[in-house]
């Protein structure tokens, strides 16, 4: 008989953790501390019947109370959620499609169309919704006015103060143009191979489409749409123009009067509004988890072949759609800027004079504007180079380690967009001020920088995490095996193939540098005021008397920005995988 | 020897500006005609005071104090005390020194803007300083200048937001190819059914609005009856924007604007627009006198309190009120021996006017925020959020 070997007690000896736990451990710190904090101490002012302003707590759900008993509440989320769904029920499938257009077909032009969707994503909100009213006002609107001309009707031929009217500003504003501009690098990374599969199995051009492209886009379909889901109470800009005149109201108005019109703001019933975002939240996280855990979806590999693939007679007409949509985008809104910055008043022909340049002429005469056009290009230019590097790495954990605590630091990243921007700077600002060695920052162009670096932290994670789950984990083993170290297999592996993301991602967030106010407003001094507010100050302080000035400002920003971006993606391209056609 | 250097510095400061400028060459031209009083030895002391701090901090928010930018080289000019100047929306400035405050951080010396903010945020945390014990100058001291002989504050305890300008309110712009000015001679005139639907307004109960509704509410002619009346039966269009609403009316969309809508109507009127801002005649229920943003205020605990002394003094002297009312365009002074020619007529203060002075009456600045309240309730009833 032999005795079983009796195993040996476990050592009592204390073990380290693994590095990647420590790691894992100051990731968790400095994303909650930066993330989760100034969002509890909204949460908890939002349990106080004293205003913010006045510095005393009383304990109440008073404010919680209001929010949800305001008549009209319930009208306008209903407004909201339909508005939202209705642009996403055209924008999305239009974005994808386009996408795949620009990123799987050899269409003419295909990086300089591509490119003109940044440009859309860069241009003011504001800025295209005016210009859209001012062709399709039914009163004045010139397609209106020609239409009836044209016909002799009183009918106008569309009314932009309408529900569909605010459909259509979304879909001219950033509803199209984001989409295309995240889901076109992600469409580029398709192993042609796949495809070519499922056309050697005798598919179609819309089979293989729809059965082997789409299916492993998933992940970065999915993620768009969550990220712009998630954002859905951002928007107020288009219904507040379009909706008051017509009393169709929504809740992100709602929270803007909240916070900007109120007087005291009232922080407590804005953040109560808000907080149906972090439902959407707490549902969207699992459903994210479940849906990219059901499948593999590695479509650049060490057999990865990039290529386009031919579309036949429809190619001129892919062409032709993609052109349209890309003037739509572009054109009026373009137009509105540059032209209305030349005119008296914007759009409007019949002022005396029609045309000054006195409008640039105020711009160069600010004291303040060579100042924030400093500011603004260097907090946006460290954000281009900064927040793609760092964001990069945090996903590569997230998807490449196994460490323990990822579901926490996703989370934390996916909570980020619970509150609005409008709310979370105030508690920004509490934390930088309340934080010993951290109130140095405040009235420094560091905190600035740090704030716009960190802006973009849900887009650019997420959009790097979908990128990673595309790439398949053999060519880093190999090029490990092969005795690369990490850096060489950085540069010479992930770079090339991650760096349409990361000069997407790097462009992204310097737009959203360059544009951000409500995050940077209670942060910035007299000495770090940036070009947005600058605008924004412009639009507010005259009452929108100075709209043309705000518009020379916004195209100097998207004109910084365009620049930045033309030599990103040029740098992109030599250190990035080309396609070649099939 | 060193005061009487100083002394005879200031008074050439104080030329050099006239000397230097035609009278259309500079705001500062408007001061070449006010003759500088004699510096007592107070002030004396204050400026040198001042002078050692170097600079003082200043908060410019609203349309008015906004344009004073222009200003501010006259004082650095005349007491060599360097003006650092913040402009933008009031109550982020608010929200940002009162978060600055708590933790014991004082940037802030003077603040020009309006009294809503100041009246809601800084007055209720012990931000602002007693004003009257900082005014140390005769001249300004001297109540019998001012209108109505007395100083203006638009605080309850009236110690704190001192009101240094006001013009006479106008609340109607209107189409001139579409209205006649004899059609509307009392708002009781924009009750009539033909007006129906066709009055663009901003909402009456928004922050911008105020200084003019709550005046119109507190009227016993006009009243919440008034109010109800114009949301429920005359159905007017509201927008967000005071620039689309002037803008509708001189394209003749609307052919009356109300509430905002005057300030952005005139500007259109410059540039040709058959809109007019103002009705030639007055309401039949009174004028009032707005104030608007024309208020001074000394923060308290001050980084530099006796540059901000100073400034205070300067800006309501004879030359800063001329100067601060050419520049701002469209304010008259409430310090009456200013010359006000530099201003359009009907934005002077009429010596002889029967206005009603909302800025001066408890009832306003008590219960201002309650009658906004009410506002909002008839318009969320009339459908208006």
């Amino acid at each position: 008989m032999t005795s079983a070997p009796i195993a040996a007690p476990p050592s009592r000896r204390f073990q380290w953790p693994a590095a990647g736990t420590f790691v894992m451990m100051l990731l968790i710190l400095f994303f909650g501390f930066y993330i989760i904090y100034p969002i509890a101490l909204i949460f908890i002012q939002s349990f106080n019947a004293e205003t913010v302003v006045l510095g005393k707590y009383e304990l109440s759900l008073i404010n919680w109370q209001k929010a949800f008993t305001e008549p009209g509440t319930l009208e306008s989320l209903w407004n909201t959620v339909f508005v939202y769904v209705a642009y996403t029920a055209v924008a999305f499938p239009v974005a994808v499609l386009i996408s795949w257009v620009l990123a799987r077909t050899p269409i003419p032009f295909s990086r300089g169309l591509e490119f003109m969707f940044w440009v859309s994503f860069m241009l003011p909100g504001l800025t295209t919704t005016i210009g859209w009213t001012l062709l399709l006002d039914p009163y004045f609107g010139f397609i209106n006015v020609a239409f009836k001309g044209l016909f002799g009707t009183d009918m106008v031929l569309f009314n932009i103060y309408s529900v569909e009217g605010i459909v259509f500003a979304h879909l001219m504003g950033n509803a199209i143009s984001q989409k295309v501009m995240l889901l076109t690098p992600a469409f580029r990374n398709m192993n042609v191979a796949l495809e070519e599969a499922g056309r050697v199995s005798g598919a179609g051009r819309l089979r293989t489409m729809l059965r082997i492209t789409l299916p492993v886009m998933v992940p970065p379909m999915v993620v768009v749409l969550m990220l712009n889901t998630v954002r859905m109470f951002n928007s107020f800009e288009i219904e507040q123009i379009l909706g008051t005149p017509i009393k169709f109201y929504v809740y992100s108005t709602r929270i803007f009067n909240l916070v900007r019109e109120a007087e005291p703001p009232l922080y407590g019933e804005a953040t109560a509004l808000a907080s149906l975002t972090l439902i959407i939240i707490l549902l969207f996280i699992p459903l994210q988890r479940w849906l990219l855990a059901r499948r593999q979806y590695t479509t650049i590999s060490g057999s990865y072949k990039p290529g386009l693939i031919h579309l036949g007679v429809m190619q001129p007409f892919a062409f032709a759609f993609v052109a349209l949509v890309v003037a739509l985008l572009t054109v009026v809104p373009v137009l509105t800027l540059l032209g209305g910055s030349f005119m008296t008043r914007a759009g409007f022909f019949q002022a005396t004079p029609t045309y000054t340049l006195a409008h640039w002429q105020t711009v160069f005469a600010d004291p303040i504007f060579f100042r924030a056009l400093s500011t603004t290009f260097i907090i946006s230019i460290s954000t281009a180079v900064v927040s793609p590097v760092l964001f990069s790495m945090v996903a590569y954990i997230l998807v490449r380690r196994a460490w323990r605590g990822r579901a926490v630091l996703d989370s934390i990243f996916w909570f980020s967009a619970g509150i609005p921007g409008m709310l979370s700077g105030l508690g920004l600002l509490w934390v930088i001020l309340d934080t010993p060695g951290l109130n140095w920052l405040f009235g420094t162009i560091w905190i600035l920088i740090i704030v716009a670096i960190l802006q973009g932290k849900l887009t650019s994670i997420q959009m790097f995490k979908s990128t990673f789950l595309q790439i398949g984990q053999d060519m880093e083993e190999a090029a490990r095996t092969s005795g690369a170290g990490w850096l060489y297999t950085y540069f010479r592996i992930w770079l090339p193939l991650i760096a349409p993301t990361l000069v997407l991602l790097g462009t992204l967030n310097f737009v959203l540098a360059a544009g951000a106010t409500s995050s940077v407003i209670l942060l910035a001094s007299r000495d770090t005021v940036t070009l947005s507010l600058l605008a924004l100050e412009y639009m507010t302080t005259n009452v929108g008397a100075a709209r043309e000035v705000a518009g020379i400002i916004s195209l100097v920003i998207v004109a910084m920005t365009a620049g930045i971006a033309l030599v990103a993606r040029w740098f992109g391209f030599q250190v990035g995988v080309r396609d070649r056609g099939i | 020897m060193r005061k009487l250097v100083s002394t005879g510095a200031v008074a050439a400061l104080a030329m050099v500006p006239a000397l230097a400028f035609g009278e259309q060459a500079s705001p500062a031209s408007a001061s070449s005609a006010v003759q500088v009083a004699a510096v007592t030895p107070e002030m004396q002391k204050l400026i040198e005071a001042a002078q050692k701090e170097g600079k003082v901090e200043v908060i410019l928010s609203g349309q008015v104090p906004r344009k004073l930018r222009e200003a501010m080289p006259e004082f650095e000019k005349k007491y060599g005390v360097k003006v650092n100047f913040q402009t933008g929306s009031g109550r982020k400035h608010a929200e940002r020194i009162l978060a600055e405050r708590r933790v014991g951080r004082f940037t802030i010396d003077v603040w020009l803007g309006g009294a809503n903010t100041a009246l809601v945020q800084l007055v209720p945390n012990k931000a602002l300083a007693s004003f009257p014990e900082l005014l140390v100058d005769p001249d300004v001291k001297d109540q019998s200048k001012w209108y109505k002989g007395k100083h203006h504050y638009t605080d309850p305890e009236h110690r704190y937001i001192f009101t240094w300008g006001a013009s006479p309110a106008y609340n109607i712009s209107y189409n001139t190819k579409m209205v006649k000015p004899d059609e509307i001679k009392s708002y009781h005139d924009l009750l009539n059914p033909k007006w129906k639907g066709k009055i663009v307004s901003w909402n009456p109960s928004a922050q911008g609005t105020a200084a003019s509704s709550v005046p119109m509410f507190l009227n016993p002619k006009l009243g919440e009856t008034w109010f109800r009346r114009w949301a429920n039966e005359m159905k007017p269009v509201i927008v967000t924007d005071a620039r689309q609403a002037a803008e509708w009316v001189a394209i003749g969309r609307f052919p009356i604007g109300l509430f905002g809508t005057a300030t952005q109507a005139e500007v259109l009127a410059s540039q040709g627009f058959p809109v007019a801002g103002w009705m030639p005649h007055p309401m039949a229920e009174g004028e009032v006198l707005s104030a608007s943003a024309a208020n001074l205020m000394a923060m308290d605990r001050a980084p530099n309190p006796n540059a901000r002394n100073l400034f205070l003094n300067w800006a309501l002297s004879k030359e800063g009120q001329a100067l601060f009312i050419k520049i701002g365009e469209k304010t008259d002074s409430l310090r009456r021996d200013v010359p006000n020619n530099t201003i359009e007529a009907q934005y002077r203060i009429d010596p002889k006017g029967d206005y009603y002075v909302p800025f001066s009456d408890p009832q306003y600045i008590n219960q201002q925020d309650e009658i906004i309240a009410k506002l909002k309730k008839i318009m969320s009833e009339a459908g208006y959020r």
